[in-house]
Parts: structure tokens; sequence; C-alpha cells
């Protein structure tokens, strides 16, 4: 037998099928803090994970922190405009990533669908926004930003 | 693709690292043949290339591979109980059932595990994550866990919701299109198939031998079951790693340099750690293959991986080109990229130590709350 496939090549094309399947679905509301959202509805996260909250302020954005009973933390970075420009998570367990991305939730599964290349890590740029998440069962972290959102002057490390 | 080679000893199994399943073309996809019967009878099925994983815990094989009939676990009530198990690069759905659960001469009777896949209830849309429920997004028959911990959750799966403490895992199902979140009790819960063995069910040893830096089609292995029980699973001279959090220890890269949180990983398929600024490796830039490295030449590096026991091993590594792999080999000890979130606070590991690391070496790993010969509480790591 002579393999002539490997994953990651096949994958690759399936990547691409789901960039163009993304036009199709379209950006749902929800009622909570998700990313590109305004910073009010933390609040509202806040009730829902029943968490404890911490603001502070670093340069030209705010940090807004959420820790969750289950020891789950969710940090929203929020711009002068009053809007959600990143999520960071971290904890036993993975939040809610539908509540996490909130508008963007869809055309960030259409894009992961299929696409299995690396095990254990995974990146996801879409046009706009980039997810990185690794870990493994029982110790989760992650976080995604919308590339046309940020602070002038933001760097992706910042986020943390 | 050939199935994972026999063994001898009872407290064994065979392993081996090949293309998987209907040659999907796995890289660096470590895998088993499970075995799974109606509870309590001699009705049984055997289930080949199962992803060994010590990232998780607990059985689970595609729905759609089953023949068997697994009654449920169900709820006080009688509704069946689903699980929602988020996995790095997805989230598993599916019924969680009981079997008997054989591997090699051991037996797990009346386990709890799941079933991933649609056919008896659909994922609900609290069930958030890319859905793996299929062969398609799996690339393997199931998921052989065999991590650190007894349950795949534990108490906190068991909290009532109200107190916002439950992560949600697990759900009951009052029909196929009707599945809400619900606490359920660690003896219902997804569990560690060895830690359930009624012996040799302290631990488990994954032993793979070296292979060349040019990679290789197909790796056997063997998967040992116990630790310090059996004239065949004693610790010998290795060396154990107690763990931070119940999950990391340190990583000093390079030698001497900065501390980072860390951990291994079998069901991760390369060595992912820092980024490609602080580890001086080039990322690849081909489509589909950003996480990885891509260094010109095959980069040899090395790092301590240490513990607050005050154990400490140097680690050799190397880190070859992965748009350069040979296209007939499945298994590479050279496999790396870097770490997504990286860099950041130390909520984010430094070093995830895939499959790679495993080749050449014998990686111990004690379950929580078992005793072993050594003198550190489990769970913890030895190699």
């Amino acid at each position: 037998m002579k393999p002539n496939r490997r994953n990651f090549r096949r994958l690759s094309a399936w990547a691409g099928a789901a960039l163009a399947l993304a036009v199709v679905f379209q950006f749902s509301s929800r009622a909570q803090a998700a990313l590109g959202d305004d910073v009010a509805e933390v609040a509202v996260d806040q009730a829902r994970m029943q968490a404890s909250l911490q603001v502070w302020r670093s340069g030209n954005y705010a940090i807004h922190e959420l820790t969750s009973p289950s020891g789950i933390k969710v940090r929203h970075f929020v711009g002068d405009s009053g809007k959600v420009f990143a999520v960071s998570w971290s904890g036993g367990w993975r939040p809610n990533l539908r509540d996490i991305m909130g508008a963007h939730y869809d055309r960030f599964i259409a894009a992961t669908r299929g696409k299995r290349v690396a095990r254990g890590v995974a990146r996801i740029e879409l046009p706009g926004m980039v997810v990185v998440m690794g870990g493994h069962q029982r110790a989760f972290y992650g976080h995604v930003y919308l590339t046309d959102l940020v602070p002038a002057g933001f760097l992706p490390e910042e986020i943390r | 693709m050939v199935d994972a080679p026999a063994t001898t000893d009872p407290n064994t199994i065979g392993l081996i690292v090949d293309p998987g399943p209907q040659c999907v073309g796995y890289t660096n996809g470590l895998f088993a043949t499970v075995t799974l019967c109606e509870p309590g009878t001699t009705t049984c099925q055997t289930i080949d290339h199962v992803l060994v994983d010590t990232g998780s815990v607990g059985v689970r094989v595609l729905e759609s591979e089953l023949t068997l009939a697994l009654p449920a676990v169900t709820n006080p009530s009688g509704l069946p109980v689903a699980e929602c198990t988020p996995f790095v690069d997805g989230t598993a759905w599916g019924p969680v059932r009981i079997a008997d659960v054989m591997l090699g001469g051991e037996s797990a009777a009346n386990l709890p595990i799941q079933l991933i896949g649609e056919k008896t209830h659909s994922m609900p849309g609290s069930c958030a994550g890319s859905a793996i429920t299929d062969f398609e997004t799996l690339a393997a028959n199931g998921i052989l866990g065999v991590g650190l911990h007894v349950q795949d959750c534990g108490d906190a799966c068991a909290l009532p919701l109200p107190t916002g403490a439950n992560p949600s895992l697990y759900y009951t199902c009052a029909s196929s299109q009707s599945c809400v979140v619900a606490a359920v009790p660690l003896s219902q819960q997804v569990t560690h198939p060895v830690a359930a063995f009624p012996v040799d069910n302290n631990g488990t040893i994954i032993k793979l031998p070296n292979i060349d830096s040019s990679g290789a089609p197909s790796v056997p292995g063997v998967l040992t079951f116990g630790i310090g029980t059996q004239a065949n699973n004693g610790l010998g001279s290795a060396t154990v790693f107690t763990l931070e959090g119940l999950e990391f220890v340190t990583t000093t890269f390079p030698v001497g340099g900065t501390p980072y949180t860390s951990y291994l990983d079998s069901g991760s398929n390369g060595l992912f750690f820092l980024d490609a600024a602080t580890a001086n490796l080039k990322q690849c830039s081909a489509h589909g293959l950003s996480s990885f490295y891509c260094p010109d030449l095959e980069t040899s590096l090395s790092a301590t991986v240490s513990s607050a026991n005050a154990a400490s091993a140097t680690i050799a590594f190397s880190v070859a080109s992965a748009a350069q792999l040979d296209a007939s080999h499945f298994a590479f000890n050279n496999l790396a990229g870097p770490m997504p979130g990286f860099p950041t606070d130390k909520s984010v590991p430094g070093f995830d130590w895939g499959l790679p690391f495993f080749f050449g070496r014998t990686v111990y790993t004690a379950i929580e709350g078992q005793s072993t010969p050594a003198a550190a509480v489990s769970p913890y790591f030895a190699f």
C-alpha cells in the first residue's frame, strides 16, 4: 500500500471551500457582550456566567475581566468606541464560543468545518477575524479578535 | 493502514502510528484497537484506529461504527444522558452509554463511554464549537482517553446548575431534538477505562521506538496498564514529574533560559511551542500549514523539563520543515509549530509536548488519586 494523501493537504482544500461558504451564513444577533458588541453588554455576560467583574485600563483600551464560579476567566478588550474588539479565555473548561463570538460565531464554524490540520492547537484566520485556541481537557485557553476594530498600535500579543 | 500489532502480556495492547482509518492520511496519530461488549455478555465488537490521547479521559467511539446495542446512561427520571465534550479543535457530541470495555487481557465492566454522533440526539445549539459528530470531523474511529483523571469532567459536572460552577458538559434528552444541560454524578460520567480495571488500574505507559529524522510510514508501540503492579510495568529509572494544578510541568527554553508552563499530550500531533520570533523558527507560509514551523534546515534545540518535586530532564529535540515531509511517511519526531496565543501571561502554556516527544521514550501517566510505587502523589507523568 502506498499512501498518497496526507491529511493536511486534503484539509487545506476544505478550508478554502469553507471560506466560500462563510458568505452564506449571515450574522445572528444575541443579547450578550460578544465580539463586536457594546461594552454595556458585559453586564449581561456577567449575570449569565454569575461571574465577578474587574475592569482596568491599558493604554488606549480597557479590559473587562469576568471570572466565573467554575474558574473560567473571560476578558473583553474594549476600545474607545465602546466596542469589544477582542475576547480571551482561560480555565479548566472552554466558555461557550457562541456567546464569546456572537454575530461572528457562524462564520467561525463554517471556516472550521472539516478543517483538521494540526491536532491539539487551532489557529483560524478569517477576513477581519483571527481565532487561536489550545490546551486539552481540563485546561483550555484561546482568544479571538477583530482586525478592523483593534485600536491603533495594538499588537495581538497584548491580548492576554 | 494496518491494525495495531498484537501483544502477549495481558496488561498490554499494541499501538500503531499510521495514516489512520480508511487511509485518511492522519499525520502523527497514535492508534489502538478497542473491544466493546454489551454489558455482561459476549456480544462484542472490535474497533480499530481509536486515537490514544493522554490529554483526555474516557472511551469515545463513532456512533456510526457501532453495531452493538449499548444501554443508555439515564438520569433518575429515566432520561438518557448525552455529552458535549470540548476538544481544542472541536466539540464532540453524542449519547453516554454503558459498555464492557476490553483492552488486551483487561476489562472495565459497565463503563460509561461516549458515542460520537447525532444518530440518537441532534447536537443542540447550546453545545458550541466546531462539531465533531462523524468520521469526516474526527478522522479516527474513536478516542481512547488515557489521561490524568478518573472522569473526563469530575466534581464540577455534578454541581447543581444554578451555582454557575458547572461547566455544562452533560445533557439529558427528553427527545432526539431536545437535550438540555444537566448535572450528572461522577458514577455516570465518562470514565477512564484503566481506572475502572480491577487490577493494573493506577496508570498507563506508552512506549514508542526511536525513529529516523526522515520519519517512518508507520511505527508500532505498546500501551501497558498499571505502574509497578506487574513485572513488566515498573518505573525503573524513569523520573517522576509532579504536576502544577494537576496538569502542568515547567519547560525552560533554552536550557537555562525562560521557564514556561507546559504539558505532555499524545493526542497533539506536533510539538507546539512558543512563537516564531521567540523560537527563532520560520512559520510555514504554505496555505493550510500555518500551524507548523518550516525552517529552511532541520534545527536542533534543547529544553529542560522540571517540576516542583525537583525532578529535571534535558530534552533534545529537532524541528524540520512541515512543508518538506516525506509524503509516504506518517510518523515524525520533528513536526512542530507555534503555540497559539503565545506570548501572553502564564495562563497560556509555552510548550505542548505532543506525539513527537513520545518517540524513543517510555512515558508513564499516573491517574489522580491512585497509588503507585513512586513517592510522589498522583497524578504525575514520568519518563
